[in-house]
């Protein structure tokens, strides 16, 4: 057989077509000619050379799949590498926010302990001071014993009775001076 | 052992002050003072319960004079009779702080960061809104209108400072310290709220 080259090769199917009648499409032979005509390059039909490289190719020992498949693992390993590994990243960021988070707020929680503990442990120098303060302010010394020996809750249930019915309200009064 | 401390809402000492008739609060006020001083525990008094209650005594003993006129003399009768009011309750009260039965407190903290605790809280709670069907003085209203009722930025502080002053209890009579119950950062803490 000789090979042609593809532009000689149509160049000659060319050539046939217009010197002679149209192909038979099945044989791929025009008509009249031979079997025996058919070495020669010039008339070698296209889809007879289709045949044959397809039988050429069929009779090719079959590529295992794998080699298909490796192909497509080396092109696919590194996009699927690097998505596990931003997928573990996400995670790990995941595991350090939630981590800083609680860091967070241990550290809060000891604030406000620390602030707790050193307030509850002044108490009373707190109170002594806003007892000066308010003394001073309001000009009302506190004497160190009790006028009069009356406890101090007693003088204070009922300083305002004569002020007081029985539709008085104290959670409105006080909301009324809270603006609400 | 160290005593255990109360925080009273300013409606307790009002109710006291007043001797409240309503659901029998003054004698709750009175059973409360009774057990605190037999379990020698301390009550806490911030300043801002001080300045309310001095400010309901004012409004109070306004509202509550007959009106004949209103002049100089009558101003000046009016306020003669709050300051005295005012004076004994400042006695009474300074007296409770000396003998170390009440404490007067106020926050430690930094005022930046006092209000940030308190902004804090305020917009993680929402309040509800009702229907409002009668006027403060009982009649009916011809239309009802929406009422927003809600915890306020007072309560959120009277909560924070009895919260840092390691109160164990918060007694109250105001039901809008109910929406603190749950919050995170009064976890420990009990809203008495009573009725």
């Amino acid at each position: 057989m000789v090979v042609l080259q593809p532009g000689k090769k149509w160049d000659a199917q060319d050539q046939r077509e217009r010197r002679g009648p149209p192909l038979d499409i099945e044989s791929g032979r025009s008509p009249g000619e031979t079997w025996e005509t058919r070495d020669m390059s010039v008339r070698y039909p296209l889809n007879e050379i289709v045949a044959e490289k397809t039988r050429e190719w069929l009779s090719t020992p079959e590529l295992r799949p794998w080699h298909i498949n490796r192909s497509i693992d080396n092109a696919t390993l590194p996009v699927s590498a690097l998505s596990r590994e931003i997928e573990e990243l996400r995670q790990i960021v995941q595991e350090l926010r939630e981590s800083n988070s609680a860091l967070q707020s241990r550290v809060s929680a000891l604030e406000r302990k620390l602030i707790k503990e050193t307030t509850a442990d002044n108490l009373w120098e707190i109170s002594d001071n806003n007892l000066l303060a308010l003394e001073e302010i309001s000009g009302i010394a506190t004497p160190p014993d009790r006028p009069g020996g009356q406890d101090p809750f007693d003088a204070l249930k009922g300083l305002l009775i004569e002020y007081s019915d029985e539709t008085v309200d104290s959670a409105e009064l006080v909301k009324s001076v809270r603006g609400k | 052992m160290e005593a255990k401390r109360v925080y009273f809402d300013s409606s307790i000492w009002v109710s006291h002050v007043l001797q409240e008739k309503r659901n029998n609060r003054a004698q709750t006020v009175q059973q409360l003072f009774d057990q605190i001083e037999e379990d020698e525990e301390v009550i806490l008094v911030s300043h801002l319960v001080l300045l309310e209650v001095l400010e309901v005594i004012r409004k109070r003993i306004t509202e509550s004079e007959p009106y004949t006129d209103l002049d100089d003399s009558k101003k000046k009768e009016i306020k003669d009779k709050i300051q005295e009011k005012t004076n004994l309750f400042l006695k009474a009260l300074s007296q409770l702080i000396r003998e170390h039965r009440v404490a007067l407190i106020d926050s430690q903290k930094p005022v930046d960061q006092w209000f940030k605790m308190t902004y804090s809280i305020f917009v993680s709670s929402s309040g509800g809104i009702s229907i409002h069907n009668y006027y403060p003085d009982g009649r009916r209203r011809t239309l009802p209108k929406y009422q927003y009722r809600g915890v306020g930025h007072y309560d959120i502080q009277h909560a924070l400072t009895a919260q840092e002053f390691s109160a164990r209890d918060l007694h109250t009579f105001d039901q809008g310290f109910v929406e603190l119950e749950d919050h995170q950062e009064f976890e420990g803490m009990k809203f008495l709220v009573h009725g």
